[in-house]
């Protein structure tokens, strides 16, 4: 059931920075809808608001089936051929059909009818692993998985990007046909060339505002519009523009079929001995010149800045001392008090180290989930509770003997995140490899492990963004559920295999980088950075001793 | 600049061997610009990697930079002169800002602090980071990530930098910026591999080689390949506006070498 949609006054904040503001759309039935704007102008945040998949901070968005219908929305985020979860074709299709309560017996019907419109035949895929797919299948089974559960409105976020002409090409016609069929579309992307003589309807976004919203043609017609929100209008419209100009062209084209058919009557004979053409290179050498400065205003954090870089200057090995001394006493801690004190000490550095508090619940929001998640496994008892909800049943010591193992776990995490947010590689890597080198007498390569050690905290960030990443597209899938949901056994299972392919993935191709800048760690090194102990670094090494004792006397004590 | 004939590569699986270049010939002179093409998994990467020294040679000879590849302490050398810029924006920054990740290529080489800290200084001021050197490498967006790349190269002094797609994952704006910094740097004398799918950034390069299942299916001016070769059609490619129009000219008896390439050949000759 096709489905129209309207949003109404829709702001979007991220931290204080709005995303979206005041945004106003109306996409009829059956339509396709271009959604176009360059990179942070608002246009993957709108995409994930008219899905459903975040609330807005103000105004709504009205979804009108027919009578009785509930909504249903579909997304493919870009790039979803890294948001594979099932281990064959079926199954993955599968999963969100049961997350939509389509009973057992319809399932089979319906994974058949949603590969054979996306040109993928049952046959031959339905038992193959998702993972060994080319790029251009596994972007076709992830809109399968999208159609299959019968959405009145498909939302696509690029759906071209980085594919081959010829799987490009084979997903425009795709796209088509699903029009065709009478879906709604709403389709973000750059490539204006092949989607903008598709549209019925072109909403250009603009730093969070919408910038235009009509007909597709006019829009492709009008350069300056285009340009000013920073976009590159369409070849054939651009072309058209010059031959009308020199008088080749009666009117604008709105496709390029449009343009050759208008051309074709009024091409010049070929010339009896004309000048040649440009060679490449002279085309080239008049090509116009780079733009010098095509920065984008750069956000500084100005009043953090000098804190921060106190925290830089001293010397990595005092901080690496800080945090394995830290590490130990923690884990040595069996009572409330000293936990609760570390706590305090720790929120107090993090506070002086100038790192700003959506970093940091940014880093934490998936840890605090989990080990929620976790506490309230471990106070779970069913023989002798002391508290019951419903069928559930926990006890007093459980719930304690949980906490402090949570409490701990995050002090822990919380000391590492403080040393990597206030040293950089370099220096971590030169002070862990200062105090691993007695090991090369062992035969060990401190040189390639301080190295790996490195590189594996830097990507701690990384992984956890495409944790929630991954998250964003399994909830996609299935009916919207929100909070602790999220980390059910299941759901954690589904996103360990994409999660590890994406990692393995990634560190074969940084090991590629790293070989290719000739590291060798036979070769003697020159260090860019050096290590330089100064009088500050040896009062921070006393105050680090000094704090460990000191906690390590009260979990004795206490 | 890269002499290879009759190269051949296999992956091992098991005791199968699975060909992945077959027979590929492809010779590079200095200050060239080639842009190299051919579907995903055609073994592009593949070969690109074996001109700096990432890939061995099954068969065949390859020499890159008057170095023999086959030569394992050459494949390690041809590393001062041959560098990549890969696809993948996140994937291949070592350090933690862009002053250490360039200083990471630079620390291999045994070069002094002060002479370090000068070349880190000249390159990132040369792709435009120089006000970016402190930053946190997450912050920055995938065009400048890339353009750290190029710096990274650059460090290195290296004569030829193979780009293999490394605007594919960018936004218009970031792919034009990258394009234009690897344009200025061959005007200035550096061998540029440029690899695609972009069928109008072929038509606008001087020479196009087209690859397919390992093989080599062309090699010569795009002129040639795009109005008087089957192959653009074969392989499912849909013109690009300018060659459509080429292809109306050429129906109306023009010569081949009045077609166009680009945007501005059309207007030169209309």
């Amino acid at each position: 059931m096709s489905m129209s949609i309207r949003a109404e006054k829709i702001s979007f904040f991220y931290d204080t920075a709005a995303a979206l503001q005041d945004i106003n759309l109306e996409i009829s039935q059956g339509t396709l809808t271009v959604l176009c704007g360059v990179t942070g102008s608002g246009k993957s945040t709108l995409l994930r608001v008219l899905a459903g998949l975040a609330a807005p901070a103000a105004g709504r968005v009205v979804y009108a089936a027919g009578p009785g219908d509930e909504p249903n929305v579909s997304i493919v985020f870009q790039q979803p051929e890294t948001q594979l979860f099932a281990g064959n074709v079926h199954k993955e299709i599968e999963y969100g059909l049961e997350q939509h309560g389509v009973p057992k017996a319809q399932r089979a019907e319906r994974i058949r009818s949603a590969l054979s419109k996306v040109g993928l035949p049952y046959e031959s895929f339905a038992g193959r692993s998702p993972f060994l797919l080319s790029g251009g299948e596994k972007r076709r089974l992830c809109i399968a998985a999208a159609i299959a559960t019968q959405p009145g409105l498909l939302i696509l976020d690029e759906p071209t990007a980085g594919l081959d002409p010829q799987a490009a090409q084979a997903l425009l016609t795709l796209v088509q046909e699903l029009r065709a069929g009478g879906i709604t579309l709403i389709i973000g992307t750059h490539d204006l060339d092949s989607f903008l003589p598709l549209a019925d309807q072109a909403v250009v976004m603009s730093q969070g505002s919408v910038h235009y919203d009509g007909p597709a043609a006019p829009l492709a017609a009008d350069h300056l519009l285009l340009r000013s929100a920073g976009l590159e209008p369409p070849a054939y419209s651009r072309i058209g523009h010059r031959l009308r100009r020199q008088g080749l062209l009666a009117e604008q084209p709105d496709s390029l079929d449009a343009l050759l058919a208008g051309l074709s009557l009024q091409l010049p004979p070929a010339p009896a001995e004309a000048g040649r053409p440009q060679t490449p290179e002279e085309a080239q050498l008049e090509a116009p010149p780079a733009n010098d400065n095509p920065e984008a205003p750069v956000r500084e954090h100005s009043q953090t800045a000098p804190r921060r870089r106190f925290w830089q200057g001293l010397d990595p090995r005092v901080k690496w001392l800080g945090m394995v001394l830290g590490s130990l006493v923690v884990l040595g801690m069996n009572s409330l008090t000293p936990l609760l004190l570390t706590a305090a000490l720790v929120a107090g550095l993090i506070g002086t180290a100038g790192i700003s508090w959506s970093r940091t619940a940014r880093f934490f929001r998936p840890f605090l989930l989990m080990f929620l998640f976790l506490w309230l496994l471990s106070a779970l008892d069913w023989a002798s509770p002391d508290i019951t909800l419903g069928f559930l049943g926990f006890s007093s010591a459980g719930i304690l003997r949980g906490g402090l193992n949570v409490l701990r776990f995050l002090l822990l995490i919380a000391l590492g995140f403080l040393f990597t947010e206030t040293t950089t590689g370099a220096p971590l890597r030169e002070a862990l490899e200062w105090a691993i080198a007695p090991l090369k007498k062992l035969g060990i390569r401190t040189r390639g492990w301080s190295l790996a050690v490195s590189v594996t905290l830097q990507f701690v960030p990384w992984i956890l963004g495409k944790l929630s990443q991954l998250q964003l597209a399994l909830k996609s899938r299935g009916r919207l559920q929100r909070g602790p949901a999220r980390w059910s056994p299941r759901q954690i299972s589904l996103l360990i295999v994409p999660l590890l392919i994406l990692v393995i993935g990634m560190g074969d191709e940084l090991a590629t980088a790293v070989e290719s800048r000739g590291y060798d760690p036979q070769k003697a090194r020159t260090p860019s950075y050096q290590l330089n102990w100064q009088p500050k670094d040896t009062l921070a090494l006393a105050s680090v001793m000094l704090m460990a004792a000191l906690l390590w006397w009260v979990s004795r004590i206490s | 600049m890269i002499t290879a004939q009759n190269l051949s590569l296999f992956f091992r699986d098991g005791q199968y061997r699975l060909p992945v270049l077959q027979g590929i010939s492809i010779p590079i002179e200095r200050g060239e610009w080639v842009a190299l093409t051919g579907a995903n998994g055609c073994g592009k990467s593949s070969l690109i990697r074996l001109f700096n020294g990432l890939n061995i040679p099954a068969g065949g000879s390859l020499t890159a930079a008057g170095l023999n590849l086959r030569s394992p302490e050459n494949r390690t050398a041809v590393k001062q002169h041959i560098q990549l810029v890969f696809q993948n924006p996140e994937a291949q920054n070592v350090g933690s800002t862009p002053y250490e990740d360039v200083a990471f290529g630079l620390e291999n080489r045994g070069l002094s602090p002060g002479e370090m800290e000068k070349r880190i200084t000249r390159v990132l001021q040369q792709v435009g980071l120089a006000h970016k050197s402190e930053t946190d490498i997450s912050a920055l967006s995938g065009g400048e990530r890339q353009r750290l790349a190029v710096a990274c190269c650059l460090a290195l002094q290296a004569e030829m930098i193979i780009f293999d797609e490394a605007t594919s994952m960018l936004d218009p704006a970031g792919r034009s910026d990258i394009l234009d910094l690897a344009r200025n740097l061959w005007r200035q004398g550096t061998t540029i591999l440029w690899v695609t799918q972009r069928v109008e950034e072929l038509a606008e390069s001087p020479r196009v080689a087209v690859m397919g299942q390992g093989t080599m299916l062309y090699d010569g001016d795009p002129r040639t390949l795009f109005y008087s070769s089957e192959l653009p059609g074969q392989l499912g490619w849909e013109p690009a506006p300018v060659i459509s129009i080429g292809r109306l000219l050429q129906a109306k008896g023009w010569p081949l070498r009045l077609l166009p390439l680009t945007e501005q050949e059309l207007e030169a000759i209309l």
